[in-house]
């Protein structure tokens, strides 16, 4: 961890005009004119600049993928240097070790950059005052800032951050700065839209896809869709024959690390994406499928029958044996399916090798490791790969994954121009990194008519090795059990897996919550009263697993878990619920540091279940820009009707099946049901809304299904 | 060479005559506010208004919009006033990545600009013909609810 103040000196490059980012959508915004004067910015730290005209544009580290930081990150700043929120222009920042971890990675862009971006205001703010002070020859203490000046409220004099950049940038760092208090926010907490808003609905917003590099050309790539398959042959005459196209190529196996495997396959490089992808089609493969296995969904079936009936190979939780004696055990069996990421904007990428000097622009959701990777893969400094990131059409933790990036530079390197690739949807889901399936086993045991002990082996495709990324949402629950025994065991397959919005917790929370449920109303219970009990009375517990880092110690706020589950019950109307044609289901879950609750409603209508109303309770601590939360939770909310109600992906002879919104439909607008959000007001530091408000709320639809058909749910989706 | 409307320009486009529309706006035209997502005709991103209708321009081959008044994205509105469907968009703030969004004011504006009187339910079922991966449908419900 770089200090505050080395940190801040970083790039203190005054008047400098230092360009540390690419300016996408902000160009139409930003296009005032000064004639007469001279635009000079000044650089006061590697997230902010200021003009003399007034200006102020702030650096966005992490990338924007439809969650908000944009906005969000940029509020923080302006908050605490005390600048109205609709002066600042955005920039997003080009990838650098300047700003530490830049990914757009487990809702963890708020917490992370809150304290780092007050500060980067607050330090500018200061040095702003004292060169009005040195001006005015008073003391700074005297000064205050508002609405982008310094004001002397004695002698009701003021200048403009403008006027004060220049002088301002000139003076040390301050060794430390004051941050306002909560209570003084007037930005943080007030709800903001999008600064690329008005590009977006005027088609002007720059995705990847859109990006462009003179002399470029556009490539298309025939994978086999069975990743282990190996280009044999190919005969590129056919397609070299078509006019336009400039090049057929080999791209080779590549696989530095499993993030970045690039698959083997034929490119074709053509002036433009028809051609290119018209060009594909007449390319003569043979391809080697010596090393295909023909893995479907039986064989699945099949290991897990296996593993099932073996002890865990890891074991996270262990009760002491000798101390169980329940009443009866019951048994519960899940397979929770593969799921795509489905991204609107498909992979592409646009990449330059030149001269020793890359240059790779496209949408991701890494830009450090695109950049170090880049520069160790190629043995070149860092400052000779620069990597600008693009808005980006959704991303769920697909991009997190920079193979397309990589597969871009190699193809330029070797053709000796920019490309852009541009993946087809179905390419997309076949060459997927899949949230992976996984099988539940459960042995509850029962005594004294409630939960003595739980027994739950997690069978998923770890993403790195052991259990690492896979058990949370399981490993680490809170609950009020005498006996709790948790183990995993590694599944074998070939499919690709990565991250997939929440990851453990995405299929985790789901089996835990509908134990539960299943459980209390199999005795007799009311699911959300036993569900408070189960969180017992305590304040808080800590959850000590075998796991490496911050994932070996799980802290469980149960007051703020308890608050989000009554808040929901109590909206929804839980204690109310007359109807014979209804039902409601509740689930919960901790993600983090945020916590979450939702209940669901369904009815019978002409036979048929219909998903009518959700209410969904979030408390991310402080919310920096409501409107942004809100929009993750309505996100979730879509998520989750799309997994739990209509759509995932099966493995036939090794390849996924459902590779286009035909086969693979997802949510749409006559899905959505009546939403009842609302966001706890806390006062907590802030934490992740983007995943945390997803877990809970396929259980909670699934429990509402259960509750009205008793039909058991033991996969998805469900059929109804 | 085939000659197109577009936003009421006349374009000349050296394409083969079974190119589908979106690419020769993308990569042609520049006109890059139309998406590709699905290419199938499935998910509305590459919509385009053809003679006021909204059809999805990744299965359109250009031979068949000849004749035909084209209206992206670009086109909509002017720069001094915008469409009041995009209008709708930005007071409810709607879009979240944005990318599906461009389908989705392409449609909307489809029926708004017909002046059918349709019932909620109708236009939402048109609607349905868009996607959108991140789930603004409530956002849109309520734009809709502003216009219709
Ligand atoms: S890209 Fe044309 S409908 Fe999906
Ligand atoms: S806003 Fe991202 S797909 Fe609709």
């Amino acid at each position: 961890m770089i200090n505050r103040r080395d940190f801040m000196n970083l790039s203190f490059t005054a008047g400098s005009g230092l360009i540390l980012g690419v300016n996408y959508s902000c160009i139409q915004g930003n296009t005032e004119k000064h004639e007469k004067i001279e635009i000079k910015n000044y650089s006061f730290n590697p997230f902010l600049e200021l003009t003399n005209t007034n200006k102020a544009t702030i650096y966005i580290p992490v990338p924007e993928i439809g969650q908000g930081p944009r906005t969000a990150l940029a509020m923080i700043v302006c908050e605490e240097l005390e600048i109205p929120f609709a002066n600042v222009s955005v920039k997003q920042a080009i990838a650098s070790t300047i700003y530490g971890d830049m990914s757009a990675a487990g809702s963890e862009t708020i917490d992370k950059f809150y304290l780092p971006l007050r500060e980067a205001g607050a330090t500018a703010k200061d040095m702003l005052k004292l060169a009005a002070a040195n001006i005015w020859n008073v003391t700074s203490k005297n000064l205050h800032c508002k609405n982008g000046y310094v004001l002397d409220t004695e002698s009701e004099r003021k200048l403009s951050y403008g006027e004060l950049a220049d002088e301002a940038s000139k003076l040390p760092i301050p060794e430390s700065v004051g941050l306002k208090k909560p209570q003084d926010f007037n930005l943080i907490g007030t709800k903001q839209k999008s600064p690329d808003l008005r590009d977006m609905v005027t088609g002007k917003a720059i995705y990847g896809f859109d990006a462009s590099l003179e002399g470029m050309k556009y490539v298309s790539i025939v994978r086999h869709p069975v990743r282990e398959a190996k280009v044999k042959s190919f005969k590129p005459e056919r397609a070299l024959a078509i006019p336009g196209v400039s090049q057929v190529i080999e791209v080779k196996h590549f696989k530095p690390i499993p993030y970045a495997e690039v698959l083997p396959g034929v490119a074709v490089i053509a002036k433009d994406s028809y051609t290119a992808l018209k060009a594909k089609k007449l390319l003569e493969i043979e391809w080697d499928l010596s090393e295909i296995e023909n893995e479907d969904e039986e064989a699945f079936q099949n290991q897990y029958q296996k593993l099932k009936s073996q002890p865990p190979e890891f074991v996270l939780r262990k009760p002491d044996i000798s101390k169980i004696i329940s009443d009866r055990v019951l048994e519960f069996d899940y397979k929770i399916p593969f799921w795509g990421h489905f991204c609107m904007e498909p992979m592409n990428f646009l990449a330059s090798y030149h001269d020793d000097k890359c240059v790779l622009i496209g949408s991701n959701q890494r830009p450090n490791l695109i950049q170090d990777l880049i520069s160790k893969i190629f043995k070149l400094p860092l400052e000779n790969v620069i990597v600008e990131t693009t808005l980006g059409g959704g991303g769920f933790g697909r991009r997190l994954a920079v193979d397309y990036a990589l597969e871009a530079l190699i193809i330029s390197k070797e053709v000796g121009h920019p490309v852009k690739t541009l993946w087809t949807r179905e390419e997309n889901t076949l060459q997927d990194y899949f949230r992976s399936l996984s099988y539940h086993n459960f042995r509850i045991g029962i005594k004294n008519n409630q939960i003595h002990s739980w027994f739950h082996h997690i069978m998923t495709k770890p993403i790195a090795g052991g259990p690492r990324y896979e058990v949370q949402g399981a490993a680490d629950i809170p609950f009020n059990i005498e006996n709790i025994a948790i183990g995993y065991t590694p599944l074998k397959t070939n499919i690709r897996i990565g991250s997939w919005r929440s990851v453990s917790h995405s299929y985790n929370v789901f089996v835990v919550n509908n134990v539960i449920t299943e459980v209390a109303l199999g005795l007799g219970l009311d699911p959300f009263r036993y569900y408070l009990e189960l969180l017992g009375n305590e304040n808080s517990k800590t959850i000590k697993l075998p796991l490496r880092g911050s994932r070996g110690t799980v802290e469980c706020n149960l007051d703020r878990l308890r608050n989000v589950l009554v808040k929901a019950a109590e909206l929804s109307g839980w204690n109310d619920q007359n109807g014979k044609n209804s039902a409601l289901g509740i689930a919960c879950t901790y993600f983090k540091k945020s916590y979450a609750a939702h209940v669901a409603e369904v009815i019978m209508k002409n036979n048929k279940v219909r998903l009518t109303k959700i209410t969904s309770v979030l408390d991310c601590g402080k919310v920096v820009n409501p409107l942004g939360v809100r929009a993750q939770m309505e996100g979730s909310i879509s998520d989750a009707i799309a997994v739990t109600l209509k759509s995932n992906i099966t493995i036939q002879d090794g390849q996924p099946q459902e590779l286009n919104f035909d086969a693979h439909d997802i949510t749409r607008i006559q899905d959505m049901p009546e939403l009842q959000l609302h966001i706890i007001d806390s006062n907590e530091n802030p934490s992740g809304a983007g995943e945390p408000p997803f877990p809970s709320v396929p259980p909670a639809i699934a429990n509402a299904v259960f509750t009205l058909t008793n039909k058991k749910i033991r996969t998805l989706p469900i059929q109804i | 060479m085939i000659t197109l409307t577009i936003n009421n320009e006349k374009y000349q486009i050296d394409a083969s005559s079974e190119t589908p529309l979106l690419w020769v706006l993308r990569d042609h035209l520049n006109l890059k506010g139309s998406k590709y997502s699905c290419g199938i005709a499935a998910c509305g991103a590459c919509k385009v208004l053809v003679d006021g209708n909204a059809v999805p321009s990744c299965v359109l081959p250009i031979a068949s919009v000849i004749d035909a008044k084209i209206t992206t994205i670009e086109g909509l509105g002017t720069a001094e006033e915008l469409h009041p469907v995009q209008k709708a968009w930005i007071k409810e703030n709607v879009p979240q990545c944005g990318y599906c969004q461009t389908g989705q004011i392409i449609t909307a504006v489809s029926i708004y600009d017909k002046h059918d009187n349709l019932k909620k339910d109708e236009v939402l079922s048109i609607m349905n013909s868009n996607i959108c991966r991140c789930g603004t449908y409530d956002r849109i419900k309520k734009a809709l609810d502003g216009l219709f």
